[in-house]
């Protein structure tokens, strides 16, 4: 590749900017908060399951028991 | 481990979205550099420190492109066809996008017809400034592999470039399927 079409190459496109600020500082939000949602879903999800099993027991329980 | 990521995101995230932008436009570069990221987030335990972290990156990005390898096709030959470049559709309308210089078409057009690999490591060299020992550690590839290939894509394209009739040492085109 001759000098000149490598210029061509890394000219190509070139006047694309670098992302704002803004921008920078949203994907960051994005990239470093979903373990903390994640986090938060895990302890959500491990509570509903931990009170079915409790409700799955009580009524198991109220069954064994002689009702009088 | 947060302080390390935050310091590694700031430094290197602008340059690698410019990157990604150039590749396949803004939307998807969005969504590209996010998915990096937060890869790079997730595995961030696994990375040595003592290795230089540009082609960690720069790998898992190639590693998310790849499901975007159609687009950019699509986005280079529409270039070719019409002088309007998808990319930077989005840019300050002042720019006369309907008169792109006929050498950038060719030059789009060239693009569009390499080898996905090797259209990989040629922007990667050329776009992201990654060294021939940087891009073999981002592609997992040997270096003599890397340097071979890049120079045969150079050669290819500069071929594809020269008016007709004036091609020289064009290089057998491979397959995808084959290697150096």
């Amino acid at each position: 590749m001759t000098d000149s079409t490598f210029h061509l190459l890394t000219q190509f496109r070139d006047d694309v900017p670098l992302p704002t600020d803004e921008l920078t500082q949203r994907i960051y939000e994005r990239v470093a908060q979903p373990s903390s949602t994640r986090r938060r879903l895990r302890v959500t999800v491990a509570v509903a399951v931990g009170a079915l099993l409790l409700t799955a027991a009580a009524i198991a329980a109220v069954k064994e028991v002689p009702w009088w | 481990m947060s302080g390390a990521f935050h310091e590694a995101f700031q430094a290197e995230f602008p340059a690698l979205h410019r990157y990604l932008r150039r590749r396949v436009g803004a939307a998807a570069a969005d969504d590209l550099a996010a998915d990096t990221f937060a890869t790079a987030y997730a595995n961030w335990h696994r990375f040595d420190g003592r290795r230089p972290l540009r082609p960690w990156l720069y790998g898992i990005a190639a590693n998310h492109l790849r499901h975007h390898w159609r687009r950019e096709e699509r986005q280079l030959r529409a270039y070719a066809r019409t002088g309007i470049d998808p990319v930077i559709h989005d840019l300050d309308a002042s720019i006369d996008r309907a008169d792109a210089e006929s050498q950038k078409r060719a030059l789009a057009k060239g693009l569009a017809t390499l080898r996905r690999a090797d259209r990989e490591i040629l922007l990667l060299h050329a776009w992201a400034g990654l060294t021939d020992s940087e891009i073999a550690e981002a592609l997992s590839l040997p270096p003599g592999t890397v340097k071979s290939r890049l120079h045969r894509t150079r050669e290819q394209l500069r071929n594809q470039l020269l008016p007709s009739g004036q091609e020289r040492d064009r290089p057998r085109p491979l397959t995808d399927g084959e290697t150096t």
